[in-house]
């Protein structure tokens, strides 16, 4: 049997197909509800499906995964919030449109232009993953440690303005993973006598306190009273020839920005869909119109945003390195069933790649069928009083932590990480980059040990690869402080000339 | 619109202490790893000590965290790095709420799972202020109820 009959074949369980959909389900609660990320939910997800075998567990947590990016663009466009970052760009134009009394067309929009981008994204990862993971099968250790590095400092690069306590937050990730025993020689390590540490930190806790606890930690500390509504008068729901002919391009725009900037480890749905926007804009014929309701505005981002899914998933499974931080969450559980993202992954399971291209269309299909059904009942919801959802994180967090190992300890590092979190977040240090430095840290160390080992620091620079990884590294922290400051200067000069 | 003198000095003055605060964090952790890793066996035979990368990560902390401090003291705030300020209730909240879960740890090791956690949601929603029969005997069952037949029954996770 071919690797594309063999991995479709693994879907026809029902089991699986059951899987799907409470993922599709939970998926687009969790993107309707503002402050409930997917990363958070394929955390919290996390801590049940590592008890399931591993096809209907990644069948739950990937449908998360894409159904969380149809399900966040409710808020955004009825109540100008975005449910998860990744849609952020959703609001520029989805709540005006919602606004002047189209809120329909808005959201059927969305969702198609969503279900298009992630069927394009798939089917990247159809044909770019098992060529790329041949390609980085030739890495030695050189170029992996360069690699780890680019992936670190991407994040970093993307954490907007605050590249030094990113770059922090990377290093004291990386200072985790130390925890435990040595990877070359075994020694523990930072373990305090307790037996619980010789593994390390245990992921899924640290993870689960970081964007579980934390932010919910977080919004209760800042939380004012007070309520926003939500747009109820949707008017029709489907967009006419005109406007569905005014679709084509900005598709085309978000599919190109998506895919490239879903391959690049560590960025996501949200840069994707700003830089699609502003793209968009340049080459559309009504420009004035973005931000005011335009429905190829709203396109390009939706379409862009779900784009970046498939390439993320092909980039953290072909290279090991995350595409982005929920694809640094579902790591972890792939490592608990013994599947170990990395170049050798497809070369030994090539069907892999089918079976998650499978699943992540069926998710698809389902939670575009779902999306179109009107979404009224949905507008109910965002109505709910926070402090429910408050306590239903809180519970669900410690219960699910302790479910892993069924172990209290890792409740108490949970809700440690929780407070480090916090600790982060109004300090402005970003997360993603800890759970970053927690996954690679391993990686990175082991490599950069091997390869001085064997050839010195001369092996990291003379190998074009690996040196072409760190130029790139460099400028990932490099270029954004230059252009801000460019920018600061440009509207300064403009201020003094008005 | 333009923002007030004394709004702009105040959101300056919360970036200049934020980023104090941020770089005496980052050394203090630096200085506490490297502090750490000199009580790290080294093995007789190794080409690289195991000691090697918690103290360069270390050093490096200890490097970063002096960027932040001459970052906060020659960069003015950013765009997009204004942060919602904390509420004295919600710290409060925060504490009851730790308090709470402390309470739950004891309960849950002497009386069943489903008392234990039934009272924990009722807490939940009473310190973030919810009101009534349905926040503190309706919400608190269903949810109690759902967690329950989900990990112990479907996931045989023992509670």
């Amino acid at each position: 049997m071919t690797p594309l009959l063999e991995g479709f074949a693994q879907l026809a369980d029902p089991t699986v197909l059951a899987c799907i959909l409470l993922g599709a389900v939970l998926g687009m609660l969790v993107g309707a509800f503002p402050g409930v990320t997917a990363t958070m939910a394929v955390a919290l997800a996390s801590s049940f499906t590592l008890s399931m075998d591993p096809v209907p567990g990644m069948a739950i947590l990937l449908t998360i995964y894409v159904s969380a990016n149809f399900g966040d663009r409710i808020p955004a466009i009825l109540v100008n919030t975005p449910g998860t970052p990744a849609s952020i760009a959703t609001t520029f134009d989805g709540y005006p449109m919602a606004k002047n009394g189209r809120a329909g067309v808005a959201l059927t929009t969305s969702a198609f232009s969503s279900a298009i981008g992630t069927v394009a994204g798939v089917i990247i990862l159809m044909v770019a993953a098992i060529p790329l993971s041949a390609l980085a099968l030739q890495f030695g250790p050189a170029e992996m440690f360069a690699l780890v590095v680019f992936g670190l400092t991407m994040m970093v690069g993307v954490s907007g303005g605050k590249i030094s306590k990113g770059l922090v937050a990377g290093v004291f990730g990386l200072t985790l993973s130390a925890v435990g025993r040595d990877p070359i020689t075994g020694t523990q390590r930072f373990t305090f006598g307790i037996p619980e540490l010789s593994d390390g930190i245990p992921f899924i806790a640290a993870i689960i306190g970081l964007f579980g606890i934390a932010e919910v930690l977080d919004q209760i500390l800042v939380h004012k009273p007070g309520k926003t509504t939500p747009i109820t008068q949707f008017g029709r729901w489907w967009p006419n020839r005109r406007e569905a002919k005014q679709m084509l391009k900005p598709l085309g725009v978000g599919v190109g920005v998506g895919s490239v900037v879903g391959i690049v480890p560590a960025t996501g749905g949200d840069i994707a869909g700003i830089l699609a926007w502003d793209q968009s804009r340049r080459v559309s014929k009504n420009p004035e119109e973005y931000g005011k309701g335009s429905l190829e505005g709203l396109t390009a981002v939706d379409t862009a945003s779900n784009s970046t899914l498939g390439p993320s998933v092909t980039t953290t499974l072909a290279l090991g390195v995350p595409g982005d931080s929920v694809m640094a969450v579902l790591i972890g559980s792939l490592v608990v069933w013994g599947i170990v993202p990395g170049p050798s992954l497809f070369s030994s399971r090539p069907d892999l790649v089918y079976t998650i291209a499978g699943i992540m269309l069926i998710a698809t299909v389902l939670v575009l069928g779902l999306s179109l059904l009107r979404m009224k009942s949905v507008a109910k919801l965002l109505d709910l009083p926070q402090q429910y959802l408050w306590a239903v994180i809180i519970v669900f967090c410690m219960v699910g932590t302790y479910a892993v190992n069924n172990s209290v300890l890792d409740v108490g590092i949970m809700l440690l990480f929780g407070l480090i979190g916090l600790f982060f977040r109004r300090f402005g240090f970003p997360p993603g980059p800890v759970v970053l430095g927690l996954i690679l840290g391993e990686l990175a160390e082991g490599n950069l040990r091997r390869a001085l080992a064997i050839g010195g620091a001369g092996n990291i620079l003379t190998s074009p690869i690996a040196l072409s990884f760190l130029v790139l590294s460099l400028a990932a922290l490099v270029v954004p402080p230059l252009r801000e400051r460019a920018k600061q200067r440009k509207a300064g000069r403009a201020v003094k000339q008005s | 619109m333009t923002v007030p003198a004394s709004e702009q000095r105040a959101g300056r003055g919360h970036w200049r202490l934020t980023g104090v605060v941020a770089a005496a964090v980052s050394l203090i952790m630096g200085i506490i790893v490297l502090v750490l890793s000199q009580g790290i066996e080294e093995p007789q035979i190794a080409s690289f000590s195991p000691r090697w990368w918690p103290e360069a990560l270390g050093s490096l902390l200890i490097v970063l965290s002096l960027l932040i401090a001459v970052e906060t003291w020659l960069r003015p705030p950013g765009s997009g790095e204004e942060q919602e300020s904390s509420t004295r209730r919600g710290a409060a909240r925060i504490v009851l709420i730790f308090l709470l879960i402390a309470v739950y740890g004891v309960l849950w090791y002497f009386i069943d799972f489903r008392v234990s956690t039934f009272l924990l949601f009722t807490g939940l929603v009473a310190i973030n202020g919810g009101r009534g029969w349905k926040a503190f005997l309706l919400f608190p069952a269903i949810t109690t109820a759902v967690l329950y037949l989900f990990f112990d029954l479907l996931l045989k996770v023992p509670l």
